[in-house]
């Protein structure tokens, strides 16, 4: 190829006068948001935090999930949290009577948390070494599962009251994911929800996925998130 | 609507990328679409157009090509094309593929116009 045009005539004159010219890029577009994810692996590893990303459909319960899981691990893993919503403070607020540190991103017009914003609000949050950082990613089963944020791993949760063919309908989430948890577990005999049905289609997304089945609101199935949590966070 | 993202991106590429080569203006931007990519390329148009007037590509045209998606069947062990993500091995009818290509965007070229600054 002609180094100065880009051309494939390598014979040809180059003294370019006005023209157009083309330019081989081959470049991934994510590659700026990876760049960022890169950083912010690194810095976690250094740090030894664990980042989780949890990642729902908006209402699936995942700050009164998150709310109970700082509470159980209280004195055992110091947490943190960066919220990301659209707009408003309400979850941030909610994280931060349960006494963690928290940053709230208002993503504005965006649909999801990139690395970029998540690498500004860790450094703010002022993290100790060993600390667990959940970041609670826009409600959202489409946009978040394309944005690497320098995560760990990634945590999918898919309420009860949803339908149980969730993950064939937004397959990309549940490929990505590394946990699928089932929440409001309580509710589930009012909806009817069939675990098995719902479980086997995300198997068939992703048969690694390690799945969950929690009630925050009654504690019930608490206990194994929570130790599989104190085993990430080591 | 994550493609607002992405073409943000891409116009951060191209300027960059411009800039470097010593060229003022991009009259082409050529894009490839994966077919797994969860990229919609409708709405990479409309978001080119909403966000390129602001950038070196404004009044540059988008072009997108259409990439096909391949992946590997673990369980008969074969490389098959596919049509959209989580879709089952079209020889053995398991799931559970790993994807080969077809999963990302590229910018693979612009054509810019020299203004005689080089």
């Amino acid at each position: 190829m002609c180094e100065t045009c880009g051309c494939q005539n390598l014979a040809h004159e180059h003294n370019h006068e006005p023209e157009n010219r083309i330019i081989n890029m081959a470049k991934d577009v994510m590659e700026y948001n990876n760049a960022f994810a890169a950083e912010n692996r690194k810095w976690f590893a250094e740090k030894k935090i664990t980042a989780l990303n949890l990642l729902s459909s908006p209402g699936a319960g995942k700050t009164t999930l998150l709310a109970a899981t700082i509470k159980g691990l209280q004195n055992i893993l110091p947490s943190a949290v960066i919220e990301g919503d659209q707009e408003t403070e309400i979850d941030a607020q909610r994280i931060r009577d349960t006494g963690v540190k928290v940053v709230q991103i208002n993503t504005g017009k965006a649909c999801h948390l990139d690395a970029h914003h998540v690498g500004h609000a860790a450094q703010e949050l002022l993290l100790a070494d060993g600390s667990l950082l959940f970041i609670e990613n826009v409600g959202n089963l489409v946009c978040p599962a394309a944005f690497d944020l320098g995560e760990k791993k990634k945590i999918v949760i898919l309420s009860a009251t949803e339908g149980e063919e969730k993950p064939l309908k937004y397959p990309y989430m549940f490929a990505a994911a590394d946990v699928m948890i089932i929440s409001k577990i309580d509710m589930a005999e009012y909806t009817d929800f069939d675990f098995a049905l719902c479980e086997g289609y995300a198997r068939k997304i992703n048969p690694d996925l390690r799945i969950f089945r929690v009630s925050a609101k009654t504690g019930e199935g608490m206990a194994s998130w929570l130790d599989w949590l104190k085993q990430e966070g080591k | 609507m994550h493609e607002m993202s992405l073409i943000d991106s891409v116009l951060r590429s191209v300027t960059e990328e411009a800039a470097l080569k010593g060229f003022a203006k991009v009259k082409t931007v050529w894009l490839e679409v994966g077919k797994l990519s969860c990229v919609e390329p409708e709405a990479l148009s409309f978001c080119f157009e909403a966000l390129a007037p602001s950038s070196i590509c404004e009044g540059a045209e988008l072009k997108l090509t259409e990439t096909a998606g391949t992946a590997f069947c673990p369980a008969c062990q074969k490389e098959s094309e596919i049509s959209r993500y989580g879709a089952p091995c079209p020889e053995c009818g398991e799931y559970g593929l790993e994807i080969k290509s077809g999963d990302k965007v590229f910018i693979k070229q612009i054509e810019v116009e020299d203004e005689g600054n080089v």
